[in-house]
């Protein structure tokens, strides 16, 4: 294996192949900055242009873009707390109030290097288990995702702020509104109104509006006085806190590796579990929602890391492992190429290629993200009259270019005003985010799990991993009720 | 300032020739065309209702890239995706029948005319241009199975609790296949609506579902590896690569359900453009790397002109209803 590798590195040598490496990382990073063009749509918009590279020149600029538009989606998120990509949403709870306090560099530099960290042990995972761990990809099924999905809604509780109620209602409503459209297990319209209604609620738009848009409105109340920026840091992290979150950087690449294999889960799950189970396993959760630089590691670790994770299904199986592997699916059978279970026997030459290309490609990302950090923390310095109209305009133009229809802008500026009601009343809207990324994976497997036993409920309790993952989600639960018992009796 | 004034004094009689040169060709144009001005003159755009990468896609894309010499304009691929390629569909209808905007056409796309696409689209509003490739469906078990044959199968599941098949979106052409031979069979079946052509592998090879229909290619690459054995095809004819896998006719069921991919355009293409459109994808088929494409990918082509493509597409469009009404309408 070790001299498949090496000699994996030696196609990189080509000039053809280093210039993929770069470009897609360049307009991975672009795509991931852009809230609304996620790296899903970036891999797709460059899809047919790759028809015309080699082989392997086009799967090295695919993945390279797939990587850096996961760290590009937490510039806005930091800078802006405008989440560029779903999975990103986590990165806003801490990266946007150090960036308030003045540290944009830091949250910005601790996200770079843990994108870095996340995307470079994550593919020597990737080269040692991939193999030996597709048979995880196979073991969900309904329901497993279900338990899976559940377990991801006790998230709730990092993300519900001071109340727990208030989280349970972003939740609920979220989970209601996901029942809009076609339903796919039998066919039914439910709450279909109008004809765009079809497919359901898009995710974009609800996140530009629920985000952007919202806190667009909250600047506007500001007066002019503190419009101008007084002082910006543009400090990195220091070793010190470099090493300080180097556990939590671990913990979200396994999380991100973990639930990167196993297909349709996402990234945006992973990111928002990360984030869970890091404030969790901190000695001041409290902190958490402040500005604490493990709340930017971990979640950022999580979701650069389900890149090299869904490539293990991917490879192995020909299964995707995301919806961004789904799509990349496309660009090997362009190529007249079948990912499975005979690539590794037929093409090991190309896989090996895109391992080492991988490898590569985080060390560009990196090299890119900390030249970036400095550009991005001075556009802060811009002043907000004029700089909140211009991301007003940004993000409404990438909802229209998500869809095509002006029905995203009207449910953005919708959601807009939804969130800026929710803020003023202090409801969290990140839990709406959750159940939305959640919902349809709970309901069509639990409905599926039911068909599959015929409408007995026993399925949930018979498979091990359905068990161990409702046991984690009830820990988890109870954990979080009886520190939230102490901190109150400690305080009484 | 002497640069540019003497740059503005040779600019602006520059301008006023190129003004004056250009409404002289403009005025000889037309005399020339009449005889030069052949179909095409603009690039043509065709439309795909699904993701860069499927299959339809691919094949336009190969279609594009063998038609280049044929054509002294490119061809474009522009994917336009969801709706049940309602939105394909309505920016097809929205362009002029010039020729200019043509599309790909499947017989899933066909199908969903049955369905909600009904209120604002018909089979009457297309021209089918070429039928390009075919493929059946097909039933398949993991090579552990104790399913040898369709007829073990059926027989196993007349005896035993419902028998559950893993398959496409409810009311799709492979759940309607399902529902059909479960009901000339006899045998009473669970039908599972999956996401798509992996969610089915996955709840096959993870042994969710003991049985799944699905579209060969999904399945080529695992029956070579030796992990899953197909046991029925839905065509009129044995698939090449699976010489001694019968099919549903073969074994006395009336279904024959395939998909075809080929282009249509909006009804009312001036007849010579259609001519030059048909011959031209002809042409590409024709081609050694197409063939090889098509070796490559398991896949098979059959042309198909525009009066017996129109024909074929209207007995299928017909024969999904007809199963529509029957299995699912009742």
């Amino acid at each position: 294996m070790i001299d498949h590798l090496v000699s994996g590195f030696i196609p990189l040598a080509h000039w053809n192949n280093i210039l993929a490496i770069v470009g897609g990382s360049i307009v991975g990073y672009l795509v991931g900055a852009l809230p609304g063009l996620s790296a899903t749509m970036g891999i797709a918009l460059c899809l047919p242009f790759t028809f015309y590279l080699s082989p392997l020149a086009s799967l090295l600029f695919l993945t390279s873009l797939y990587g850096a538009a996961e760290y590009g989606g937490s510039i806005t998120a930091v800078t802006l707390n405008i989440p560029g990509e779903t999975a990103a949403t986590p990165t806003t709870f801490d990266g946007y109030p150090l960036t308030k306090k003045g540290f944009p560099a830091k949250a910005l530099g601790m996200s770079i290097v843990a994108s870095f960290y996340a995307g470079i042990v994550s593919t020597i995972a990737l080269i040692l288990t991939a193999v030996p761990l597709a048979g995880m990809a196979l073991s969900f099924g309904p329901p497993e995702y279900f338990a899976l999905g559940l377990f991801g809604l006790t998230a709730v509780a990092a993300l519900a702020g001071k109340s727990w109620v208030k989280g349970c209602i972003g939740i609920l409503f979220g989970l209601l509104i996901n029942t809009i459209g076609i339903d796919d297990i039998s066919g039914t319209s439910r709450y279909i109104f109008i004809n765009a209604l079809y497919e359901g609620l898009p995710l974009v738009p609800l996140l530009i509006g629920l985000f952007a848009i919202s806190e667009v409105l909250m600047t506007m109340e500001e007066s002019t006085q503190t419009m101008v920026v007084t002082k910006i840091s543009g400090s990195l992290p220091t070793l010190k806190e470099y090493l300080r979150c180097h556990t939590a950087m671990v913990r979200g690449t396994l999380i991100g590796y973990f639930i990167g294999i196993i297909p349709g889960a996402g990234k945006a799950v992973a990111s928002f579990i990360a984030y869970n189970e890091e404030k969790r396993a901190s000695r001041h959760p409290e902190l958490f929602g402040t500005g604490v630089l493990e709340g930017v590691a971990a979640p950022e670790a999580a979701n650069n890391s389900v890149v090299s994770g869904a490539l293990v299904p991917l490879l192995t199986l020909g299964i995707p492992g995301s919806a961004a592997a789904a799509v990349l699916i496309g660009a090997f059978t362009i190529q007249g190429l079948q990912p499975g279970p005979l690539l590794f026997v037929k093409q090991p030459e190309l896989v090996y290629g895109l391992f080492a290309g991988l490898l590569a490609g985080n060390v560009v990302m990196l090299a890119m993200g900390l030249l970036g950090t400095q550009l991005w923390a001075k556009v802060l310095l811009v002043p907000k009259n004029i700089l909140t109209p211009i991301v007003l305009t940004i993000t409404l133009f990438a909802c229209y270019a998500e869809s095509n229809s002006l029905f995203s802008i009207w449910l953005a500026l919708g959601f807009g005003l939804l969130g800026y009601i929710m803020r003023k009343f202090e409801f969290p809207v990140a839990p709406i985010v959750l159940a939305m990324v959640l919902g349809k994976m709970i309901e069509t497997s639990f409905r599926k799990s039911l068909i599959l036993s015929e409408g007995s409920a026993s399925i949930f309790f018979e498979r091990p991993v359905t068990i161990a993952l409702f046991v984690i989600a009830m820990v988890s639960i109870a954990f979080q009720i009886y520190r939230a018992k102490k901190k109150a009796a400690d305080r009484g | 300032m002497n640069f540019i004034k003497r740059f503005g004094r040779l600019f602006i009689p520059g301008a006023l020739l190129t003004v004056l040169f250009s409404g002289y060709s403009l005025g000889s144009a037309p005399a020339q065309a009449a005889e030069a001005i052949k179909f095409p003159i603009k690039p043509i755009t065709i439309l795909n209702s699904s993701p860069a990468g499927s299959p339809a896609d691919v094949m336009a894309r190969q279609i594009v890239q063998h038609a280049k010499k044929y054509l002294n304009q490119p061809m474009v691929v522009v994917n336009k995706t969801g709706g049940s390629g309602g939105v394909m569909f309505a920016s097809l209808m929205a362009d002029q029948a010039d020729g200019y905007t043509i599309s790909t056409i499947t017989s899933a796309l066909i199908t969903a005319l049955h369905g909600d696409l009904k209120k604002d689209f018909s089979i009457d509003q297309f021209e089918f241009l070429a039928h390009v490739q075919k493929e059946p469906f097909c039933i398949a078990v993991k090579s552990e199975s104790p399913f040898k044959t369709l007829k073990e199968m059926i027989d196993h599941a007349k005896k035993n609790p419902r028998l559950k098949i893993g398959g496409q979106a409810t009311y799709s052409a492979l759940h309607l296949l399902a529902l059909a031979l479960a009901e000339e069979s006899g045998m009473p079946i669970s039908y599972v609506p999956y996401g798509g052509g992996s969610e089915i592998l996955t709840s096959l090879l993870g042994n969710h579902v003991p049985v799944v229909v699905t579209s060969p290619t999904t399945m080529n690459q695992y029956v070579e590896a030796g992990q899953v054995r197909i046991l029925v095809t839905s065509g009129e004819k044995r698939l090449p690569q699976w010489k001694n896998v019968p099919t549903l006719k073969e074994l006395g069921y009336n279904i024959v359900i395939t998909q075809y991919r080929g282009f249509a355009a909006k009804k009312g293409l001036p007849p010579d453009v259609r001519a030059i459109l048909v011959d031209t994808i002809k042409k590409a088929m024709a081609e050694p790397g197409f063939k090889e494409y098509l070796a490559k990918n398991s896949q098979f082509a059959e042309f198909m002109g525009p009066e017996e493509f129109t024909a074929a597409v209207r007995a299928d469009y017909e024969y999904m209803g007809k199963l529509l009404q029957k299995v699912v309408k009742k």
